[in-house]
């Protein structure tokens, strides 16, 4: 008590100087936060499938146009199925193949996307799902379909869903503008409000580098819509597998760099393929090339907030060692000294937090009320808690450099020194 | 048993630096409990570097230090503030009061760092060093407000208001006119006279002249002067 009443005494004192102090903390933590949310942003196609499948997985893009030459068509086309599946599927080093499908139901009202278990589980949306998930239901003798966006639907309910199952290219069986309907009963098993999370649907076709966000969707567009999220099973969909001909093979991670490049050697006579790692690489250097553009400017900002909050609280360090000299030679030792600064330190800390957290309240009170183009968008404007967490802990690194330090060691210089100085 | 028994100190400052300067060389002291004594010198002869390793502010670099039959050279940070607040009063020249603050509050200082005293016992035992001082009506002045010789007497009532038994006074009268120095003095003569050992670095003569002992120091080593009624009337 007496080591807090001294640090108030402490602020009482200078009380303009430290409230400026506290502005500029409140300042800094602003835009720490900011860059916090900045770099998440950018960031997070990377975090999200550093440590996925992909990583261990080759991506596929057959070279098919949606309607080719009618001479070459049949030959490539029978071909390139029936021959690439079955060199795929007795290979040694390939543990799957993805699916992702996209389909409509109800006229086009609604959207269905078609996974199999192991793109399912890297995409994210397990976290995001009240209830169960997908492959971990057991629904009997019933399909699981877990649901977003849906308007009066309830985990548990049956649903009876008209499908509409086409492949968005054409086979030798079926043309890409062929569309089969078909009903049948589905368990909710669970359901999904919102989610940042992205979805596998591209058509993408490259031999050029390509990064993971390329072949990533938002889920936001469809908010108009109900999607269905249901797992890939052969009854239901085994003419549908490739609705588009692009999609991952999945490797074993003990996989020999010969093996993958015998792979890859084999696939490029069927269309283009790309490393997942070398993907996720370039996400990486995609989102440090963003970082930088974006934070020239902030960095500009805090460092100007930091270089003056350093110089205020340098200042009122020297103020404040003749007070400490004082209670030295009059019985304080150099331990409480430093205790009594580092509680002073935390009561501008926690007066300056204070601040920021009714200017983040508020901030947060604005964006419920935005309408982003893309969930993954409010990402940028995302003030929970480990953000405020984060940018605490980064502010509170700073001022132990900054402030306290200096505080240590010119209170190592002798008392009556000090004292003498005028 | 001496209050203060001091063995071949010697002191350094920036030793084993280029600018090194040896302050204190073998110095020896003694003071007896209930003496007051003074230590003359001029500017630079290490008088003030003595009364800082009396008041255990700052170290030597070798002999011994025992006060009150405790070895100053064994003890730690927190041991040495314990005996600083309990043991030791410090006054200095200008006083080296917090500006900002009471006269009440000043007294404080000290009790703030001794576990003996709550917020509430503080208060009363202020008092009191302020009453035997004469100076309890300006409790709740601001110390900037008061005359130098009042600022003074609160700078002791600080020293003494946890009853030490050592009060080292470097310069005490050196901001104040001869009237008030005198008043001082005979405050510090009333305090002897209750007990308390008294340390007084002084360069003036009328000062030293008042204590039973007088010390000259010279380049960093102390002599008895041999008469103090010669430093009265040279």
């Amino acid at each position: 008590m007496k080591t807090l009443y001294i640090a108030k005494k402490f602020f009482s004192k200078h009380l303009i100087a430290n409230l400026l102090i506290i502005i500029e903390i409140a300042l800094a933590l602003l835009l720490i936060t900011l860059l916090v949310n900045r770099y998440d942003y950018y960031f997070k196609t990377y975090h999200d499938y550093k440590d996925s499948p992909i990583q261990h997985a080759l991506f596929f893009m057959g070279r098919e146009e949606t309607i080719i030459d009618e001479e070459d068509f049949d030959a490539l086309i029978k071909d390139y199925h029936q021959d690439l599946i079955e060199d795929l599927k007795d290979h040694a080093d390939i543990e799957g193949i993805s699916v992702y499908s996209y389909f409509s139901e109800d006229n086009g009202e609604n959207a269905v996307f078609v996974y199999d278990d192991i793109t399912a589980g890297y995409l994210g949306l397990k976290e995001d799902v009240e209830g169960e998930w997908l492959f971990e239901s057991d629904t009997n003798n019933i399909y699981p379909v877990i649901v977003y966006n849906g308007e009066n639907i309830n985990k548990g309910d049956t649903l009876i869903l008209d499908l509409e199952l086409y492949n968005q290219f054409s086979t030798p069986s079926r043309q890409w503008d062929e569309i089969e309907e078909r009903s049948e009963a589905f368990e909710v098993v669970g359901l999904i409000d919102s989610t940042d999370s992205r979805i596998l649907h591209s058509t993408i076709k490259s031999n050029a580098s390509l990064d993971m966000d390329s072949l990533l969707q938002e889920i936001t567009p469809f908010r108009d819509q109900t999607v269905y999220f249901m797992e890939y099973n052969d009854e239901l969909f085994s003419d549908y597998r490739f609705s588009t001909d692009n999609f991952f093979i999945y490797l074993n991670e003990q996989a020999s760099k010969d093996s993958i490049e015998a792979l890859k050697a084999t696939l490029t006579n069927y269309g283009y393929v790309v490393e997942g790692s070398e993907m996720i690489n370039l996400s990486k250097k995609r989102a440090n090339q963003y970082l930088a553009n974006d934070f020239s400017l902030f960095f500009s900002l805090a460092g100007i907030a930091l270089v003056s909050l350093l110089s205020i609280t340098y200042l009122n360090v020297k103020k404040m060692i003749k007070s400490i000299s004082i209670y030295y030679v009059n019985g304080c030792s150099f331990k409480k000294a430093m205790s009594i600064y580092l509680v002073y330190l935390l009561l501008l800390i926690i007066l300056s937090f204070l601040i920021y957290w009714s200017v983040l309240g508020f901030l947060n009170n604005r964006v419920a009320t935005m309408d982003f183009s893309t969930d993954r968008d409010s990402l940028l404007y995302q003030f929970d808690w480990k953000v405020q967490v984060q940018s605490l802990g980064l502010l509170s690194i700073v001022l132990i450099f900054g402030s306290y330090l200096p505080f240590v060691l010119i209170s190592r210089k002798s008392k009556l020194t000090i004292l003498k100085e005028r | 048993m001496p209050m203060i028994s001091v063995q071949d100190i010697n002191k350094f400052y920036h030793k084993d630096k280029p600018n090194q300067l040896h302050i204190l060389k073998q110095l020896n002291f003694t003071v007896e409990t209930g003496e007051m004594v003074a230590i003359m010198g001029t500017s630079g002869s290490g008088k003030s570097s003595l009364l800082n390793v009396l008041g255990c502010v700052d170290d030597f670099q070798s002999g011994s230090y025992y006060l009150d039959n405790t070895s100053i050279s064994t003890l730690n940070d927190k041991q040495l503030s314990e005996i600083r607040c309990r043991k030791i009063g410090f006054v200095l020249q200008d006083f080296v009061l917090i500006d900002e603050e009471t006269a009440i509050e000043n007294v404080k200082t000290p009790l703030f760092f001794d576990r003996n005293y709550s917020f509430r016992s503080m208060k009363k035992t202020c008092m009191e060093a302020l009453v035997a001082l004469n100076i309890d009506d300006l409790a709740s002045k601001k110390v900037n407000q008061l005359s130098g010789g009042q600022q003074q007497r609160v700078a002791i009532a600080r020293a003494i208001v946890n009853k030490p038994q050592l009060l080292l006074a470097d310069e005490p009268t050196g901001s104040l006119d001869s009237a008030t120095s005198q008043e001082i003095i005979n405050v510090l003569k009333d305090l002897n006279q209750q007990g308390m050992t008294i340390v007084i670095v002084t360069h003036d003569q009328q000062v030293a002249a008042q204590c039973q002992k007088v010390f000259q120091i010279n380049d960093g080593q102390l002599h008895e002067h041999a008469s103090v009624a010669t430093l009265a009337n040279p």
